[in-house]
């Protein structure tokens, strides 16, 4: 008899457990988006890293409008 | 609501869903969770229903957090406002038109490289002068913009007519998300090297947004950095270009753009 108790305490325990479980996922699942498609960290490209500063004196290249400034009627400002 | 993305520096296009059961403004950021300064869009939709977000993204950084709330209540944490549910958030292919680009031109290929790089970075590098790998473009990077007598202008950057260098006001561009800056750089550029008439403004928009598109910026963003600019100095001429920004970008995605010539 006594056994009999025991199994049918331990079943329901059991029961009670799985329940517990599965209902913590699913509320877990519905306050989160579903995240997809993403993989782990690389490392920075190099077409992403910081441009260099240009220290005084360096050389650099300048390049020329084919069409001259003077027909635009400017010497010399910004646009 | 903030959620972290791995994005590793790889161009896509983040595709966010949200839905509401009655209209609801919706304001979604994404930032790098590293640069200071660094957006990569800002922008916000009224929904009533279930609606996607995409935020085209050509350059990332290693994480992104994604904001996403109701502007009436504020940015709340998870499971305190049932106002919008974010039902899913995926990365998806980048869509990009590159032969619109004349890369052939070995100016725009150069350029594409330096102001990426600088765009990508502007929101926590010193202000300087930077110069990009091949020594053709010089970006002077200042604290501010002044005219001739001193006074602060409201122009976020230029370029000189003389030799092409370009000044940019630090101040403004870091306020600016990546795509708005990159769209600001593209026009600059596009006056100086691309243009016939150097001194045209909506050839230079246009020339400009021609290379942005190609690239897959988004859309959203050119629209944002040019009303925001041209409300600084709101003139007929400027309701003009932000027509015809308009009707280019339409024209663009519906494939029946045009080459300004």
């Amino acid at each position: 008899m006594d056994r009999d108790i025991l199994i049918t305490v331990g079943f329901l325990a059991g029961v009670i457990l799985v329940y517990k479980l599965a209902f913590s996922k699913q509320s877990t699942s519905q306050q989160a988006a579903s995240i997809k498609n993403f993989t782990t960290s690389k490392n920075m490209p190099e077409h992403l890293k910081p441009p260099q500063l240009l220290f005084e004196g360096e050389p650099i290249i300048v390049t020329e409008r084919p069409l001259s400034l003077y027909d635009l009627g400017i010497s010399r400002g910004f646009m | 609501m903030i959620y972290e993305i791995p994005t590793r520096y790889d161009e896509q296009t983040l595709k966010i869903t949200v839905s509401t059961s009655s209209p609801q403004k919706i304001r979604l950021t994404v930032r790098d969770k590293d640069l200071p300064n660094t957006v990569f869009t800002d922008r916000y939709k009224t929904v009533n229903g279930e609606a996607c977000f995409y935020v085209r993204m050509p350059v990332s950084g290693s994480t992104a957090l994604i904001y996403v709330y109701n502007e009436d209540n504020g940015n709340l944490a998870q499971g305190q406002d049932n106002t919008f549910v974010v039902n899913d958030i995926s990365k998806e292919d980048l869509e990009k038109k590159l032969d619109v680009i004349d890369f052939t031109n070995p100016y725009v290929q150069s350029f594409v490289t330096f102001a990426t790089k600088f765009c990508f970075n502007a929101g926590w590098i010193a202000s300087g002068t930077y110069v990009s790998d091949d020594r053709r473009f010089v970006i002077e990077y200042m604290p501010i913009l002044t005219d001739d007598s001193g006074n602060e202008v409201t122009t976020p950057a230029r370029i000189s007519i003389t030799d092409g260098m370009m000044q940019v006001s630090q101040r403004q561009f870091v306020q600016l998300s990546v795509p708005n800056r990159m769209a600001i750089m593209l026009h600059e550029f596009s006056h100086y090297y691309l243009n016939d008439n150097m001194d045209d403004e909506i050839e230079a928009d246009l020339n400009g947004l021609l290379i942005y598109l190609g690239l897959g910026y988004p859309r959203i963003e050119a629209y944002e950095v040019f009303s925001k600019t041209f409300m600084n100095a709101p003139t007929e001429e400027n309701m003009i270009r932000y027509q015809r920004i308009v009707s280019f970008i339409d024209n663009f995605d519906n494939h029946n753009f045009y080459f300004y010539e």
